[in-house]
């Protein structure tokens, strides 16, 4: 059985708690018995590496992702199977960043840990952003990099498809679409349904630490990826 | 005004015009966030927006609008392009803004009509 987290924010998100440290993160998840959580911070992933340094002494599997505002400024997660090619991914998503600093009394500081939960440095590049690639663009290049496309919190009421987009568009190549955890627990989800053709999954969406390990899926399988994680929900999906 | 005079009037760079040019504009609405526009904007509209996404040609429908005018030099995407085109939506363009051409267009569609 694999309990897993596919949408948690670091202290490298300006708007997220600034204790949210990578081996926090993991320290928390794993108290919760969270074998697998992928870190999706805005537009950004320098604190991936660290957490799955983290992740790795304390045998909780951390997915490379970044969860990227895109031109329409709908938040989509982005999941990789490894860290170089979250690199990469990185890569485009900076040259497709408006160039403009970060103002920290606005937004926050984006603030960089390293695997021993020391500060090692601010991102003062404003990542808060909607980038200049549109949520197409944006899926089939992430799928041309074997990475998953899943549009954040659709419902929501800013930065989701329902309020930038209208509605969430039926003939996407969307792996699946997440809800927050709050209507999944008021709807009495479950793993395995489908919303628009999509797989739907929820994710705790964690801006502070408490909100790590609060809220969980569950897949039966074992699952140490991205992928595994996918296929499982694929399978109950029919 | 007519589509097509309106083209003319701003300068509009005719994406898709189809057969439906000669369609009365008759309001026009400026919005950038879908769920606000399927709200807000009445048949008949031109709408500008930069919105590129594939979805705007669904609302555009949906509201039974005159044309969709994507503004500040945003180039639809290419399915966006195939499915004005499919669903015979009028889709035009612009260098310039939203706030720019609705000034120019004051007045000349009728007192009071833009919504």
């Amino acid at each position: 059985m694999t309990r897993f987290d596919l949408h948690i924010h670091s202290a490298l998100s300006a708007c997220a708690e600034k204790a949210l440290s990578p081996a926090r993160i993991v320290d928390r998840a794993s108290e919760a018995g969270i074998s697998l959580l992928a870190l999706t911070d805005h537009n950004a992933s320098a604190n991936v590496l660290p957490a799955v340094e983290a992740g790795r002494r304390r045998g909780v599997g951390v997915i490379p992702g970044v969860e990227v505002m895109t031109r329409e400024e709908v938040h989509v997660l982005t999941l990789f199977g490894d860290v170089e090619t979250l690199a990469d991914w990185q890569g485009v998503l900076d040259a497709a960043l408006p160039e403009a600093p970060n103002r920290p009394e606005f937004f926050g500081y984006q603030v960089l840990y390293d695997a021993a939960d020391e500060i090692v440095g601010v991102d003062d590049r404003l990542r808060q952003v909607g980038i200049g690639l549109g949520v197409d663009a944006i899926t089939e290049q992430v799928h041309d990099r074997g990475g998953l496309v899943i549009p954040a919190h659709v419902f929501r009421r800013r930065h989701s498809l329902t309020s930038q987009l209208g509605f969430v568009p039926t003939d996407a190549a969307f792996d699946a679409i997440e809800i927050t955890a709050g209507e999944w627990a008021q709807k009495g989800c479950r793993l395995g349904q489908r919303l628009h053709g999509y797989p739907l999954v929820s994710g705790s969406d964690a801006h502070f630490l408490e909100d790590v390990g609060r809220t969980w899926l569950e897949v039966s399988e074992q699952a140490r990826s991205a992928g595994e994680v996918m296929q499982a929900i694929r399978r109950l999906a029919g | 005004m007519t589509v097509e005079q309106l083209v003319a009037a701003l300068g509009l760079d005719p994406l898709h015009l189809g057969d439906a040019a000669t369609r009365e504009v008759t309001t026009a609405y400026c919005g950038d966030l879908l769920s606000d526009v399927m709200a807000h904007c009445q048949p008949g509209a031109v709408w500008f927006t930069v919105q590129a996404h594939i979805n705007t040609i669904a609302v555009a429908e949906l509201r039974d609008m005159a044309c969709i005018v994507l503004v500040n030099g945003v180039s639809p995407d290419p399915q966006t392009t195939a499915r004005a085109k499919a669903q015979g939506v009028i889709l035009c363009g612009s260098e310039r803004s939203s706030a720019q051409l609705c000034m120019e267009l004051a007045g000349r569609l009728g007192e009071g009509q833009a919504g």
